[in-house]
């Protein structure tokens, strides 16, 4: 709607009560301060046309007065001043600083609800003798609200998160990858979806970190503690540099407790495979980060197959989950940045634990083997997937499948294509393998050593 | 005492644009509905086209999707331009 106003083609939008902020916010981030809407109850999503009309037509007059007259009523709320670079918090003493601090950090927003540590010039000095990087350098501007993240405020976010000045490489290299248009970081962070970001990292960094890819890498506790750290850096990095606030430009229905950090590295001990970066083209030694957007995890609990499809059966079963979004969504097309004109595949990613990656060894599965199989197998019926898809967008996505209607219940894959299946290693001893749907596809980094 | 502790929010890139003058009259006119194809937007468009062709006399609408994406389709600069030859205003359904 931005891109029609600026061309000389007055809009109006209708937008649901408690979307305005976002609505606002978003106008300034494309440019245009005064983005005519009307407000509508709530939005139209789950309502039938009988439902939707009333609310068109009480909004209908001041819909009309938005393209008719001058915009004296649009001008968006002010962006509150913006707080200093250096902001001084008294105390009695050092600790009570610290917690005044974290009550005027969590007033503007800017934690994630735990305790933060404080981002003094000394702290994040010292986490930028981290990187050889300069601190004004911009490492990437970020989705959804164009926030320019440099060294140094990466570097303040680390701080805050608790992370330690060899993590920051990490991260940097982490914020690249979710700069890059293909991630699609402006789609899932502001979603009605819960988007959560995962962060893989492979490499000699994995062990120099210590970086846990075993027993319970995805935490919590002691073994995930630079695990924690890591994602939740990345969390804080989403809001402070990305601004996807919650309520102002990340519109998730409920959130998600995967939202607040998720890290893990590949465990490559147990896997008899390639590493995941080096399938990605990276070089073996090279110590990469990986970014991938996850709606969901689902267990893979499978303690009694001893073949390779005996555990992709289950696993199958676990992906064909209808009600994640990610779950035939290629019927409707792809994700996309009309901006940079990128359109990705959803990709799903199985997280193999040792156990079931041993049954995959014994019987000499390749990751291609395991892609196949899945991509045969993790079906649903047309009926099933279309019922929730815009129907407009499939025609409009895929005119050569429009026999499907004819044949409703034939099985269609739940992921575009078999490369859609991304593998890797992690975990510890058990049958429990992860299915994790994706939003999108990974984005991998090489890190600065 | 008192901490000083650094601000951890990004500046963001200013992008400078203005809003299109609004129409004088609606009378005539081709106004165009952009659905971005989430759940609902079409039966919005669809009123609100029937109640502005039942209000103004001679005015003519026309459903837009965005040429590019899945779930939601977006228009694109190219999108932008290619409309504002086809039409004078534009009411949007983003159905959030």
């Amino acid at each position: 709607m931005a891109e029609l106003e600026k061309v000389g083609v007055p809009t109006v939008g209708f937008v649901a009560q408690s979307f305005e902020k976002d609505w606002q916010a978003s106008a300034r981030v494309f440019g245009v301060k005064a983005l005519p809407w009307v407000t509508v109850p709530r939005p139209f999503v789950g309502l039938d046309a009988e439902d939707i009309y009333p609310l068109v037509d009480a909004a209908f007059d001041a819909l009309v007065k938005r393209l008719t007259e001058p915009l004296a009523q649009e001008v968006a709320e002010e962006d509150r001043a913006r707080p200093a670079e250096v902001i001084a918090v008294e105390g009695e003493d050092r600790y009570a600083a610290l917690e005044h601090m974290n009550r005027i950090f969590m007033d503007q927003g800017w934690g994630d609800g735990f305790p933060l540590w404080a981002p003094t010039r000394e702290r994040v000095d010292a986490m930028l003798r981290g990187t050889k990087r300069a601190p004004s350098q911009t490492v990437a501007v970020l989705a959804p609200g164009k926030g320019i993240a440099t060294v140094e405020k990466i570097a303040v976010n680390a701080v805050m998160a608790g992370c330690r000045p060899e993590h920051l490489p990490v991260l940097l290299a982490a914020v690249e990858a979710i700069g890059d248009p293909r991630f699609m970081m402006r789609n899932v962070a502001m979603s009605t979806g819960a988007h959560a970001p995962l962060m893989i990292v492979n490499g000699p960094i994995v062990d120099k970190l210590g970086i846990n890819t075993g027993r319970c890498a995805l935490g919590p506790g002691a073994p995930s503690a630079v695990n924690t750290v890591l994602g939740r850096a990345i969390r804080l990095i989403y809001m402070n540099l990305g601004h996807a606030y919650p309520g102002h430009m990340d519109l998730d229905t409920l959130g998600s407790p995967t939202k607040y950090s998720m890290c893990l590295g590949e465990n490559m001990d147990a896997s008899p495979w390639e590493p995941f970066h080096v399938e990605k083209g990276f070089e073996r030694g090279a110590s990469v980060v990986t970014m991938f957007t996850t709606y969901a995890l689902s267990e893979v609990e499978d303690n009694y197959g001893t073949t390779p499809p005996a555990v992709l059966n289950t696993t199958s079963l676990s992906a064909c989950n209808a009600g994640v979004k990610s779950v035939g969504y290629w019927l409707c097309g792809w994700r996309a940045d009309p901006d940079a004109r990128v359109q990705v595949k959803d990709k799903h990613l199985l997280i193999v634990c040792p156990v079931h990656a041993a049954v995959y060894k014994k019987h000499q599965w390749s990751k291609q083997d395991v892609r196949d199989y899945l991509y045969q197998h993790a079906r649903m019926p047309f009926e099933q997937l279309i019922a929730k898809t815009e129907a407009a967008a499939f025609r409009k996505s895929h005119p050569q499948l429009q026999w499907l209607w004819g044949s409703p219940q034939t099985l269609i894959p739940i992921l575009e294509t078999p490369d859609c299946f991304e593998i890797m290693v992690a975990g510890g001893m058990g049958g429990r393998s992860t299915y994790s749907y994706g939003a999108g596809e990974p984005v991998s980094r090489l890190i600065e050593q | 005492m008192t901490l000083h502790v650094l601000n951890p929010v990004a500046r963001k890139v200013e992008e400078q644009g203005s809003s299109a003058p609004r129409l004088s009259k609606l009378e005539g006119k081709h106004i165009g509905l952009y659905w971005n194809f989430k759940a609902g937007g079409d039966a919005a468009l669809r009123r609100a086209g029937e109640l502005l062709q039942s209000r103004y006399a001679g005015l003519q609408t026309k459903l837009y999707v965005g040429s590019i994406g899945g779930s939601n389709h977006f228009l694109t600069k190219d999108d932008a331009k290619r409309i504002s030859g086809e039409c004078v205003g534009m009411i949007g359904s983003t159905a959030d």
